[in-house]
């Protein structure tokens, strides 16, 4: 009887895996073959111009990466980027906006939830459209046509210096429902006691989100933490409609400077050992997340 | 069930069934194929295929018929087919498409039209049929060199021009009057060498009564794309008797001094606040508005321009568009040379390389007629395919129909034609769009003062390198540049006294071309 029983177990199992064989072959079709080809031709002199016939080069092309300047600056904005609008603008902002949400009126709550989902559920390409109808200095934008109706002189907020600072305006703005709807569902997973208590001891709001609730959001954090870091790492669309990675480099995120290498110069071999890098920079800072931020 | 014997007979029936049906399948899908593409009918049937994004496939038909009606009467033979491609919404999906129509014999096109800028690039895939053998020469003869150029590979043509545009300066003429650039009741300018254009963008910048006013625009950086490259850049590099590409050789230049110029004329027009990176990022939509709207003083822009935006009919028209809107042709570095350049584009009609030799002659005599002076102004014509542009044979200004082309003063009847002869284009190599990229940045990066003219130089060098190779690239040094010099030059080179070189200088200019030359 118990041989029986062990038999249909294992033969469940068996049916699993071969219910799940199709899943497995997509995967290395789909997911797998492109990454191991990403690898493939970053080692090699691979070129839009002609793309049967290529060289391998070793690790020339991140060697000429690394002394790239435009690389370089690229890297730099990019890390900048992550750690503003994904880290601090996104999670920072969203985990507080989320704890003000639930201490607020149900009703304003609702209202204020769909707006920010609103924004999060806009397409890139509109959004990036629109932000650039915001604040564009010429044609001038929404922002400038009312600062120079009330007398006030425009300001281009795309230029050189200023334009990685709107891009990071948009990209928070984007993102913050999704940060928003993470913490608002870690906050009420939360055990009301823990609050209450803070409440009877009067407790601050300020203390009472910093030192009571943001740590017990642990695993809220971790979730958003990686899922907005490979978000922000991915970004392309939002950034390129609204500046293209200009002016002057000054907003040429790491995915922009690989369709620039790819699209413009022809360089897919560079173009991929730059995806390969995005590649590495989102496995190394996911690790140092789930090492650093020890969930129970 | 195995020992039924009711089931097999109706099985074998059911096989019967599917054997003949399939043998039937074959035989008539052999059919219809031997009909359709190995037996011949005694029809010919000519492909044509034209971008459907900015005009409808039906305007396209009504042309080619329209254009070649009579050739039609003489061919009666010959079935005139439009193939499109539809659906295809914006010029890069035009050439996805015609990609895929070109990847085999049974869906290419026998004729199609394309952008000039990619005849290199088809000729070297081996989709273009040369058709020097099939057209007449006079009809080579007949057309602005500055266009066939651009579809000849090595001396072979590839193609037949069916429109050009080339690119100039506009200038508001209120504002130049304002600004003492012309005195009151003149508005003819031409600037006959670059100092003259900054220091007219200088006047407007230091007159009071004009603040807020652009004084320049030049097109820079990678958001305009070509037009920083083409309308932009091009068009003053060319001014120095250096360019992008050496023939002789067939290397790209990382480095000359026409480049160092160039770079150096966008270093001072921005950092003096003559340009402003803002404005010339923006497309030509914008800066003719602002130019129109009395925001811009002077712009380095193409001829499509006018039949896009100012003419009547078009998105902005302006009523005596000669009293407000000037135009004049852009000069060389000093002057020197044959005085001025444009910038030459267009399109153009190709034929496809693997339709049968014997069919090639009866294509050829298709396209020319299809090409023929009346229709390309024809097909420039508003509201047509090619509207805003202008034909391509030399003919065609003695042609009637040629003033419905251009801005009706009789001075701007011939102006976009005749520059022509002033035309350059960009090099007719498959490498150029990686140039062209590695170009934009160097301007952003020198225009936003991220780098020094010589660094960003280097840079492009670099970039050049590591995607043609160091064997083709080609670093020229000194800062001379190698266009027969104006006798201002002139005295500055032979005299290489820089004392009596400014005083003689001075005289002629302002004291702004001390700073410019000093740069």
């Amino acid at each position: 009887m118990q041989t029986a029983i062990n038999r249909k177990l294992n033969f469940k199992k068996n049916a699993i895996f071969l219910i799940l064989i199709p899943t497995f072959i997509y995967l290395i079709i789909f997911f797998i073959y492109p990454i191991y080809l990403s690898f493939k031709y970053s080692f090699t002199n691979i070129s839009l111009y002609d793309i049967s016939h290529y060289t391998y080069i070793g690790f020339s092309n991140y060697v000429d990466l690394f002394k790239s300047h435009g690389f370089q600056n690229s890297l730099y904005i990019t890390l900048l980027f992550l750690l503003v609008s994904a880290i601090f603008g996104q999670m920072f902002l969203g985990s507080i906006i989320a704890y003000l949400l639930t201490i607020t009126q149900k009703y304003f709550k609702l209202i204020v939830t769909t707006i920010i989902l609103i924004a999060w559920a806009t397409p890139q390409v509109t959004a990036g459209i629109m932000w650039y109808s915001t604040l564009s200095y010429i044609p001038t934008g929404t922002i400038n046509f009312f600062l120079s109706s009330f007398g006030f002189k425009s300001i281009n907020f795309l230029s050189t210096k200023t334009a990685i600072y709107s891009i990071m305006l948009a990209n928070i703005w984007i993102g913050l429902g999704f940060s928003i709807l993470i913490f608002l569902g870690g906050i009420q997973n939360i055990n009301p006691s823990i609050i209450k208590a803070s409440y009877m001891d009067g407790t601050k709001p300020f203390t009472r989100f910093f030192a009571i609730i943001f740590p017990l959001l642990k695993k809220s954090i971790i979730t958003d933490l990686l899922l907005i870091t490979l978000f922000t790492l991915g970004t392309f669309t939002l950034i390129y409609v609204l500046t293209a990675g200009g002016p002057a480099g000054s907003t040429n995120l790491l995915t922009i400077y690989q369709y620039h290498t790819a699209f413009s110069l022809f360089s897919l071999g560079f173009a991929n050992a730059i995806g390969v890098i995005i590649i590495l920079i989102a496995i190394v800072l996911s690790t140092i997340y789930l090492r650093f931020i020890k969930v129970e | 069930m195995e020992n039924n014997p009711d089931i097999k007979p109706k099985s074998k029936l059911l096989t019967y069934i599917v054997i003949v049906i399939m043998i039937a399948a074959i035989v008539g899908g052999g059919v219809v194929y031997y009909y359709s593409t190995i037996h011949k009918s005694s029809t010919e049937t000519i492909s044509i295929a034209a971008p459907t994004y900015y005009s409808s496939s039906s305007t396209w038909e009504n042309f080619v018929n329209n254009a070649t009606k009579s050739w039609q009467a003489a061919h009666p033979n010959v079935k005139i087919k439009f193939i499109g491609p539809f659906g295809a919404s914006s010029e890069g999906n035009y050439y996805t498409k015609l990609d895929l129509l070109t990847s085999s014999k049974s869906t290419a096109p026998s004729v199609m039209l394309e952008d000039m800028f990619y005849t290199a690039t088809y000729q070297h895939e081996g989709i273009l049929a040369p058709l020097n053998s099939y057209v007449n020469s006079s009809f080579f003869s007949n057309t602005y060199s500055s266009a066939l150029g651009q579809m000849t590979v090595n001396g072979t043509h590839y193609g037949l021009p069916a429109t050009v545009t080339d690119t100039l300066i506009y200038y508001n003429i209120s504002l130049l009057q304002k600004a003492g650039v012309l005195s009151s009741g003149n508005t003819t300018w031409q600037p006959t060498n670059w100092t003259q254009i900054m220091n007219a963008a200088q006047k407007v910048n230091s007159t009071s009564t004009l603040a807020g006013v652009t004084p320049l625009n030049i097109y820079e950086g990678v958001r305009a794309d070509e037009a920083s490259s083409f309308t932009g850049f091009e068009g003053l590099l060319y001014g120095t008797g250096h360019g992008l590409y050496n023939f002789t050789n067939h290397k790209w230049y990382g480095n000359n001094p026409g480049l160092n110029e160039t770079l150096h004329f966008y270093k001072t027009a921005f950092s003096k606040k003559y340009a402003t990176s803002a404005l010339s990022s923006t497309p030509y939509v914008t800066v003719g508005q602002y130019m129109q709207k009395g925001k811009l003083a002077i712009g380095i822009d193409g001829s499509w321009m006018y039949g896009y935006q100012w003419a009547p009919g078009a998105q902005n028209p302006i009523n005596n568009f000669s009293k407000y809107i000037g135009v004049a042709k852009i000069p060389t570095i000093n002057g020197g040379g044959n005085g001025f350049n444009t910038m030459v584009g267009g399109w153009g009609w190709a034929m496809y390389n693997n339709i049968p030799t014997s069919e090639k002659p009866l294509v050829a005599s298709f396209m020319m007629a299809l090409d023929n002076t009346s229709n390309q102004i024809l097909v420039n014509e508003p509201h047509n395919g090619l509207a805003g542009g202008l034909p391509t044979a030399k003919s065609a200004v003695n042609n009637p129909g040629f003033s419905k082309l251009v801005p009706g003063a009789s001075y701007l009847d011939t102006f976009y034609a005749k520059l022509l002869k002033y035309g350059s284009y960009r090099p007719p190599v498959s490498g150029y769009p990686t140039v062209s990229s590695a170009l934009q940045t160097a301007m952003s990066d020198v225009v936003s003062g991220h780098e020094s003219v010589s660094s960003a130089l280097s840079a492009y060098d670099s970039t050049l390198v590591s995607s043609f190779g160091a064997s083709h690239v080609q670093k020229m040094s000194g800062s001379s540049p190698s266009i027969q010099p104006s006798p201002a030059y002139s005295n500055y080179q032979s005299n290489k006294n820089i004392q009596t070189f400014f005083y003689g200088y001075f005289t002629d200019t302002s004291i702004f071309t001390y700073n410019y030359i000093f740069w």
